[in-house]
């Protein structure tokens, strides 16, 4: 991409994500009680975990590690999750799609903007949820004070968030072979929860499960970004580097290999 | 305001071009249903089917035909939307399926049925985004909103949220929207539907200053008659895929051969048609004298609906 066709990328961005504010604002309470719901999980996780380990239940990492992340999980959930597959898949099957492919413009922008708008409103509304949580549990907590901790933390954050952008696109393009990507959306979704770290912390899942937790992407997308909060050796934080940028390229060429061979497939059903 | 750049190239170089849909069939009944899951019938349309259409620039055509002859299919293939399963296709001298910034900056499509305005914001916030898409500059922008809203009467409810408007007026801010960035070819499916007398005086209006102005080429599909015969110069008719008529109205008429009618109106109220064929017109008024007191005598010329429906009727068998 030329740096033209960037700056001009990036103004319809901005315009895009104005509006896109615009219309959250319409919606605030929807915004409140979702976030309200997205703490709730990690709560209970919390309480469950912090109570098994006053009554003797000894798993393999520390309480601080286990408080700090259980705390900032939920942030980091929603900062990495994308819900672009289904409006995807129901506008490919729709026709709406039209009105966006005869726009010179990047079909993908508007969703862009939509998980980027959403994610700053939420993130407005769930921090102070996240600080109340917090402020019981402050003594446990263990956050790094180094800036470069923080900035690494961004890094993996925004590759976590575009690997899981890339799996939305690539799920909501099927819809141009399929009728209906539901089930398959439910399943990576299912698939997410569980192996990302989001519903229980991968360090506590068997020690055998250990390569394969590894390798996978999911992992990547929430326990690898909080990873690099919690005071990984070296050797850990350069391999999960390496590996969640090895991810998020495979999924940016599967995404566009998907998509440029879907449209091609393009009905535009209706006018 | 910016005017579009010409080239010596058509606006739309079409030769051969065909488009085949490959779709399972779905089996009736539950029995049907229950038998798809283990084995499904395979079927192939040709929506079109080895079209040869040249268009020059500035010209405004219709693209007229009856339901599912084929003519959203040939201009989504012309916008870039579809694919062409074979053929070549020129559009503005560029590929459409390729959907390249500068032919897509060139065209315009006005979708009927479907809306390019965003919902829960107003026009002008959608204005404000297709002036980043296309780049243009803000003092043009502003000139150009205040001469759209003026023309289309649209300035008091450019900051209405969409979803607050009348299908009417939606319509109009929808062309707002599509006329915005001066496009050298403009794709009209159904412009005016919705609209009252009015409005739909404006568009015509509207449309012809464009083109006038601009040279915008204007490729309008419509099954609103008076929207063809206020704007079409020439008229192409797709029916089975193909398109079988290439002409102006006077050409068609020509085509349908449907005879002119004689209508009388006589003092008492009544009216009679009477189909004109080779009598001296002289005996027919004395004839029709002769049954009543005649207040009133016009030759009439069949409808362009009457017209459009005879030639759409010698529909080729699809293949």
């Amino acid at each position: 991409m030329s740096t033209h066709a960037a700056r001009r990328t990036g103004s319809v961005f901005c315009g895009l994500l104005r509006q896109e504010l615009q219309t959250i604002a319409q919606y605030r309470w929807w915004l409140v009680a979702m976030q309200a719901s997205v703490v709730v999980v990690p709560l209970i996780s919390l309480l469950v975990w912090r109570g098994a380990m006053a009554n003797g239940a000894e798993p393999p990492v520390t309480r601080d590690y286990l408080t700090t992340y259980l705390v900032l999980v939920s942030v980091v959930t929603m900062l990495t999750s994308s819900w672009t597959a289904r409006f995807l898949a129901e506008s490919i099957r729709l026709g709406h799609l039209n009105a966006w492919l005869v726009r010179p413009c990047s079909t993908h922008l508007v969703a862009v903007t939509n998980n980027v708008s959403e994610k700053l409103a939420k993130l407005a509304t769930l921090l102070p949820l996240i600080v109340v949580l917090a402020v019981p549990y402050h003594r446990d907590l263990e956050l790094p004070a180094h800036p470069g901790r923080w900035l690494l933390f961004l890094w993996a954050l925004a590759l976590g968030a575009t690997m899981m952008f890339c799996f939305d696109v690539i799920v909501g393009s099927l819809a141009f072979w399929w009728d209906d990507v539901a089930a398959v959306d439910r399943f990576r979704q299912l698939a997410a929860a569980f192996l990302s770290g989001a519903l229980i912390p991968l360090s506590v899942m068997p020690t055998a499960w250990g390569p394969f937790l590894q390798v996978q992407p999911f992992g990547y997308a929430v326990a690898f970004p909080i990873q690099t909060l919690l005071a990984p050796d070296a050797a850990t934080l350069w391999t999960g580097l390496a590996m969640q940028a090895a991810w998020v390229l495979l999924a940016l060429v599967a995404a566009r290999f998907v998509w440029v061979r879907g449209l091609r497939r393009y009905s535009g059903a209706g006018a | 305001m910016r005017s579009p750049t010409f080239s010596s190239e058509p606006a739309i170089l079409a030769q051969g071009l065909s488009k085949q849909y490959d779709f399972y069939r779905q089996p009736q009944g539950l029995r049907g249903a229950l038998r798809s899951l283990i084995s499904r019938e395979l079927t192939s349309v040709r929506a079109v089917v080895g079209l040869d259409l040249t268009v020059e620039r500035g010209e405004i055509i219709g693209l007229l035909g009856p339901n599912g002859a084929g003519k959203t299919t040939i201009v989504k293939m012309m916008s870039g939307l579809l694919e062409p399963s074979t053929g070549q296709l020129r559009v503005c001298g560029y590929r459409p399926a390729a959907r390249s910034y500068p032919f897509l900056s060139q065209i315009s499509v006005i979708f009927g049925q479907k809306a390019m305005l965003w919902w829960d914001v107003s026009t002008r916030e959608s204005l404000k985004i297709h002036r980043s898409m296309y780049e243009i500059p803000r003092d043009e922008f502003a000139a150009t909103v205040g001469e759209l809203g003026e023309l289309l009467g649209i300035t008091e409810i450019l900051d209405t949220p969409v979803r607050n408007l009348s299908l009417g007026q939606r319509m109009r801010c929808e062309l707002a929207l599509a006329l915005l960035h001066r496009p050298t070819l403009l794709f009209a499916d159904e412009p005016t539907i919705g609209l009252d007398v009015q409005a739909k005086l404006v568009v015509r209006t509207l449309f012809r200053e464009i083109n006038r102005a601009f040279g915008t080429t204007i490729v309008l599909t419509s099954h609103d008659m008076s929207d063809v015969e206020a704007l079409a110069e020439r008229v192409v008719i797709v029916t089975g895929g193909r398109a079988t008529f290439d002409g102006d109205l006077a050409g068609l008429r020509a085509r349908a051969n449907l005879q002119k009618a004689a209508v009388f109106t006589y003092h008492d109220g009544r009216v009679e048609r009477v189909p004109l064929g080779h009598e001296a017109i002289g005996a027919l008024v004395q004839a029709a004298a002769q049954s009543g007191e005649l207040v009133d005598f016009r030759v009439v010329e069949p409808g362009l609906d009457e017209v459009m429906s005879k030639v759409f009727s010698e529909r080729p068998v699809r293949s």
